[in-house]
């Protein structure tokens, strides 16, 4: 897949994550790589950036069971971002589908199938 | 590759990061293998699926260097048009000014030569009543020509000095534009 649209999806979906709770790192980089394959360890960059961005501010919480988790909370201008990007999916996806049906209801020798 | 080699490799591409910066990553990765070894992954594991250390410096120096960016900006542009102003004040220097002060020069003679011609018919005047009358009126006849030539080449003069005054403003405008424009 390309690089950059990779990227801009991986966005989307930590700030997607984040809109029900607070989310730590570990539990993005676990909820995310559960669904596709990607290479972990930039998700923690794109966090770092997107804090730095003012879209999620960070703290600390001591763990009895395991190391202090760094919490991700969203901003009022990171939930407005998420807001922007999800609609912004929906309608580039809802194409991507649309030309998909189109390509299937043209296939006569069912390569799609 | 350990958790060591790893973290090790990982901090050695991002030495051009404030120390700050690199602490800041190499803990967010420290915590992540000590939540993959606690899920009970191992070492090689959780480094697999991380990524390679090359990868991950690139995205934190690729992210560094946007941020950089921003405020170096107008320092550079008032660097570059320091340098304009520099280049274009030694260009002027070297190839206007000889050109521009021959050609004041060549126009101030010209208007001294008008001149001198236009008084031409004094001394022609002067000479007729004071030497040969006979001489006088030829010269007088000659003396009026040159006072015809050195008018109009005074207004022809005139009208080449306003074209060339024209020039030079908008020349200097234009110089004035390029420094402007490249501080913008």
């Amino acid at each position: 897949m390309n690089v950059q649209f990779k990227k801009g999806v991986l966005t989307l979906c930590v700030l997607v994550l984040a809109v029900k709770r607070d989310r730590y790192g570990y539990e993005l980089v676990d909820a995310i790589s559960e669904k596709f394959l990607i290479a972990e360890g930039t998700i923690y960059p794109l966090l770092r950036r997107l804090t730095k961005e003012g879209y999620f501010t960070t703290y600390l919480v001591e763990s009895q069971e395991g190391p202090p988790r760094k919490y991700y909370q969203l901003t009022d201008e990171g939930r407005n971002y998420a807001q922007g990007l999800v609609k912004e999916w929906k309608s580039f996806s809802a194409s991507v589908n649309q030309l998909i049906e189109e390509g299937i209801e043209d296939d006569k020798d069912g390569i799609l199938e | 590759m350990t958790k060591m080699e790893f973290l090790n490799e990982l901090r050695s591409y991002l030495h051009k990061l404030p120390v700050s910066d690199q602490e800041d990553i190499l803990s967010d990765y420290e915590t992540h293998f000590e939540h993959g070894l606690g899920k009970g992954k191992t070492e090689s594991e959780v480094i697999q699926s991380l990524g390679k250390p090359k990868l991950i410096a690139k995205e934190c120096l690729a992210d560094y260097y946007i941020e950089e960016e921003r405020p170096e900006r107008p320092s550079s542009r008032r660097f570059r048009s320091t340098y304009m102003l520099i280049g274009l004040g030694l260009f002027n220097l070297i190839f206007l000014v000889g050109p521009f002060i021959a050609c004041i020069a060549v126009v101030f003679s010209f208007y001294v030569t008008a001149i001198i011609l236009c008084m031409i018919p004094l001394v022609a005047l002067a000479s007729f009543f004071i030497v040969e009358p006979i001489e006088g009126v030829f010269s007088l006849f000659v003396s009026f020509i040159c006072l015809g030539i050195g008018l109009l080449m005074w207004t022809g003069l005139n009208r080449f000095l306003i074209v060339v005054y024209q020039w030079f403003i908008r020349y200097i405008k234009s110089n004035y534009k390029i420094i402007k424009g490249e501080a913008r």
